[in-house]
């Protein structure tokens, strides 16, 4: 791979410096200066000097995890989309294995009516009708 | 205002180091107008160019714990710069210079500029160089700023981003390689538009 300081007759490397070269600097800008050092002195005030690790944000930010957790923690349950459907199967009558048979017996037009009447309500996967196979 | 020998740069760091808002001033006198240059030839508006500066002093003051000599003070700072504008600039700028730059000169908007008045011909390459630079990706840019605009060495370079001299080469390489692409295509389109 070229090394970019050995050719220094590159167009783009020459251009690249003609461009750095006609960068001037503007004068010392005292109020600049000034409104920059007092933010940092006020820096250097709340922490006495410059330091690698400040612990007061990952304290602060811990600190507010904790209280939000506890916060959650605390809540009670409320329904959501998630919980209603499984509330209602709950409160679901049990399908009867017995209807099931007297329906099969009557012939699959009573069957098939049975099912879509059971099919409104949500059964739970706990309900006999799923557990027994029909004769 | 001129440092006494006894006030040198390392003098001047060391103290800072050590908590000296003072010594800090002092440096930052020193190196703020070429700071303030370097900043405003990339962001093009005086205001921004204060701020940035403003922030880069005070992200030096807050990281100067972990500079550890191994590059020069001004390289350092010129990292800071460089990041505090491209965390500025935001994703989103990254190309539109360039874009605008190359319906301008299909539109043969750029080239009388360069033909009638010299010093707008520095002006228009010095556009074009700024605006092709914008578009190159961050890693590649920074290494191209800090090669060329912040005069700093492959080795300097490397320890001042935390990366193997061998990835600086690369990455000029990359970066000088990326930005004749960007002339040639620049070129292509004024030569179409004639």
């Amino acid at each position: 791979m070229p090394a970019p300081d050995s050719n220094d007759h590159d167009p783009m490397q020459e251009a690249l410096r003609r461009d750095a070269a006609r960068i001037s600097e503007p004068p010392f800008d005292p109020a600049l200066h000034y409104a920059a050092m007092r933010r940092i002195r006020a820096l250097a005030d709340g922490g006495s000097k410059p330091s690698r690790f400040r612990p007061m944000p990952i304290f602060a930010t811990a600190i507010a995890a904790s209280i939000v957790a506890v916060f959650l923690a605390t809540q009670p349950p409320h329904p959501s989309p998630k919980n209603a459907p499984r509330e209602a199967t709950h409160t679901a009558p049990p399908a009867s294995l017995l209807a099931y048979q007297q329906a099969a017996a009557q012939g699959d037009d009573a069957l098939f009516a049975q099912l879509d009447r059971d099919a409104q309500t949500l059964l739970p996967p706990s309900a006999p009708v799923f557990n027994t196979s029909l004769r | 205002m001129s440092p006494s020998p006894a006030d040198s740069t390392d003098d001047l760091l060391a103290r800072a180091r050590g908590g000296d808002v003072a010594a800090f001033s002092r440096l930052m006198e020193e190196l703020q107008p070429r700071l303030t240059g370097q900043a405003l030839a990339f962001c093009g508006d005086h205001q921004r160019a204060q701020d940035l500066v403003q922030e880069t002093m005070i992200a030096a003051w807050t990281s100067l714990p972990r500079f550890d000599g191994s590059c020069r003070f001004f390289t350092w700072l010129y990292v800071i710069l460089l990041r505090q504008h491209r965390r500025a600039l935001g994703w989103f700028a990254r190309r539109l210079p360039l874009a605008t730059l190359e319906q301008q000169a299909a539109a043969r908007r750029l080239e009388p500029v360069a033909i009638i008045d010299p010093a707008g011909a520095d002006a228009a390459e010095s556009e074009l160089l700024r605006a092709m630079l914008t578009a190159l990706p961050a890693r590649h840019r920074e290494v191209v700023q800090l090669r060329f605009y912040a005069g700093a060495s492959e080795a300097e370079i490397a320890a001042a981003l935390g990366i193997p001299q061998g990835t600086v080469k690369s990455r000029l390489h990359n970066a000088l390689t990326a930005l004749r692409r960007m002339k040639e295509k620049m070129n292509r389109l004024r030569a179409a538009a004639h």
